[in-house]
């Protein structure tokens, strides 16, 4: 997965884009490929099970919180959960989970180290996210 | 043809304010360096400092983080520091986490995670905070010393080898550095430390051993602000300070008016030049004042001064002539409204703002007053502190007039109350004395040092901006009992 070209984030999460469920999963590998050396696996899981919580008050149907497993299949619950839901469903709660962990880890640690990492994950489509995540609050 | 075959060690900038002096010049290039200390000593902010400063994307630096602070944290919390560049991070600067590799306790993996990123980035340092945790790890699994030792020295070699310098960064106590191998392979130990008295908390910072060049020994004062850590060197006074080096004059070379000319008088010509003057007496009797005549007369003179008032805060006019005297850019002041200072920290202050100003004339304004504002870890050692602090400042040429608070006690002749009078190369003594139901106010030159000078105890009174001196002795005998008598000569009063 991780060898995967990257969607542009806006594309690839639109409810237009039959491929929405792997598009999400790709984003978020990509992101925690980037973000777990630096803040560690631990780090990250935290991140993303607070991430969940908020998402889960708008979209009750994402994963219950969860400590993330190490290996590749981290994200089988999300994939899982956005598969039972229509492509309106799943496109509005993948980008409210994306939104709130960015929203989360802009707020840790800053806008300008945030948009530095998602850069390094994402490239050239990283500040369209950012932008439109803080235009949400 | 340079004969000098051996190799030249290059020293790197630290970027930490008064670090490289401690280092004897800056980090060895490819050293291998333990930063150790208490928690909330101030490590990982001296790491990070030193690492933004150095980092660039021609030499990157690699910050490993292990079981000890969280990276998020550490993080969020750097970022508060001036010196922190978001823009490095990523590209000259790469946080890279090992607790996973760390979970087992196993050296080898931990070792192969560093070693397959260091070839990955190529960097030119690398920090690993907390290495306690690696060694805390392996301890729990039942690793033995040796091993450590093996991993530590490994470690070592590898990071020299790839021509990085290394920091390992660990909460240590101070009798663990004599026993862990890890401070037998360093090159260089960093130790900092915080140390509560009273109420009041202090950072220290001491080079325990830096190999291959002369550090500064010695327990020095480390503060952390919002542009990180700013280290305070213990002054020492370098040899060969006196003398030709220092271009000292001794007296009848040249003098400073004290801008009193029969102060003057009294003193053989005024006060020879890098000389220290202790004005003592008591409160109100005109110590303050005579002080600012003498920063006046340099600035008269065209000498511009330095003033370090303890007395009163910034917010109160000293005097209305002082004020004048600060506003015009002639007279510097120092910052004295921190009540946790060190005395090296009020040199520093001091001797940048004589070197910004060119000043030849210091006051420090009063030595009672500086004495409450240090951190009272720092009182203990005010007399020794005080000592090198004039012997420093005379020794840059400049001339210093330390006022002192001294209760008027008719029974004893004190000239300090700190037992530091031997300190000054001269001294002037202000005293009230009560004739015929009035206090009035008597100046004497007690010494300057290997100068001719009146032994009169005169009277003086103050006026508007000066202090005038009366031309005749007094008149009096067992003045200074507080039992005047007498003795037929008339002063005249106006």
């Amino acid at each position: 997965m991780a060898g995967n070209v990257v969607p542009h984030p806006k594309l690839a999460l639109s409810p237009s884009n039959p491929l929405i469920i792997q598009n999400t999963i790709i984003l978020w590998t990509k992101l925690a490929d980037q973000l777990i050396p630096i803040i560690g696996n631990d780090g990250f899981a935290m991140l993303y099970a607070r991430s969940l919580f908020l998402a889960r008050t708008k979209f009750e149907w994402l994963p219950a919180p969860q400590v993330l497993d190490p290996a590749a299949s981290r994200f089988d619950a999300l994939s899982d959960c956005l598969r039972k839901q229509s492509i309106t469903k799943s496109s509005k709660g993948s980008e409210a989970l994306l939104c709130s962990f960015i929203d989360i880890l802009t707020l840790l640690i800053g806008e300008p180290l945030t948009t530095s990492i998602l850069h390094a994950a994402w490239g050239d489509a990283a500040p369209v996210i950012l932008a439109r995540t803080f235009h949400h609050e | 043809m340079n004969k000098n075959k051996n190799v030249v060690i290059k020293r790197l900038e630290t970027g930490v304010a008064g670090l490289d002096n401690l280092l004897g010049g800056g980090m060895p290039e490819f050293s291998f360096n333990i930063i150790a200390g208490s928690p909330g000593s101030g490590k990982t902010t001296l790491a990070h400092q030193i690492m933004f400063a150095h980092a660039s994307e021609k030499h990157p630096a690699i910050y490993f983080t292990v079981l000890g602070e969280p990276s998020l944290k550490m993080l969020r919390y750097q970022q508060q520091f001036s010196f922190f560049d978001s823009k490095k991070i990523g590209k000259s600067i790469f946080h890279i986490n090992l607790s996973e590799e760390i979970v087992g306790g196993d050296f080898d993996r931990v070792l192969e995670r560093i070693v397959e990123e260091v070839e990955k980035h190529k960097p030119s340092m690398v920090f690993v905070d907390s290495f306690r945790s690696i060694i805390e790890a392996a301890t729990n699994v039942g690793h033995m010393p040796s091993k450590l030792q093996n991993f530590v020295q490994q470690l070592a070699m590898r990071m020299t080898s790839w021509q990085a310098t290394t920091f390992l960064i660990g909460e240590y106590q101070l009798p663990e550095k004599d026993s862990s191998p890890v401070f037998t392979v360093a090159d260089g130990i960093i130790w900092v430390s915080q140390q509560v008295h009273r109420d009041a908390m202090v950072r220290k910072i001491q080079i325990v051993k830096m190999r291959g060049q002369a550090q500064s020994a010695g327990l020095h004062t480390l503060r952390i602000g919002n542009d990180g850590v700013e280290i305070f060197p213990r002054t020492i006074l370098p040899p060969g300070a006196w003398g030709q080096e220092a271009n000292i004059h001794f007296p009848g070379d040249k003098r400073l008016s004290m801008g009193v000319p029969a102060l003057d008088k009294m003193m053989g010509g005024g006060l020879p030049v890098a000389y220290s003057l202790l004005l003592v007496g008591p409160s109100g009797s005109g110590k303050s004042i005579i002080a600012t005549q003498f920063l006046a007369e340099g600035v008269r003179m065209g000498e511009p001064g330095v003033i370090a008032a303890f007395e009163k805060s910034p917010n109160q006019l000293l005097s209305q002539q002082l004020n004048k005297l600060v506003k015009s850019g002639k007279v510097g002041l120092i910052d004295t409204r921190s009540l946790d200072l060190s005395i090296d920290e009020t040199l520093h202050n001091l001797v940048a703002m004589i070197k910004s100003m060119q000043a030849k004339r210091v006051v420090i304004d009063s030595l009672s007053g500086f004495e409450l504002a240090l951190a009272p870890v720092f009182r203990e050692d005010f007399r020794e502190s005080l000592y090198r602090m004039v012997a420093v400042l005379t020794s840059m040429g400049v001339t210093v007039l330390m006022t002192a608070e001294l209760e008027d006690r008719y029974t004893e002749l004190r000239f300090s109350s700190y037992g530091n009078a031997f300190l000054a190369d001269s001294i002037v003594l202000l005293r009230y004395v009560e004739i015929a139901g009035e206090f009035k106010r008597v100046i004497s030159v007690v010494k300057v040092r290997a100068s001719e000078h009146s032994k009169d105890i005169r009277f003086f009174t103050i006026g508007h901006d000066c202090v005038i001196v009366d031309e005749r002795s007094i008149g009096y005998q067992s003045i200074l009992t507080g039992q005047p008598v007498n003795f037929g000569v008339t002063t005249q009063w106006s």
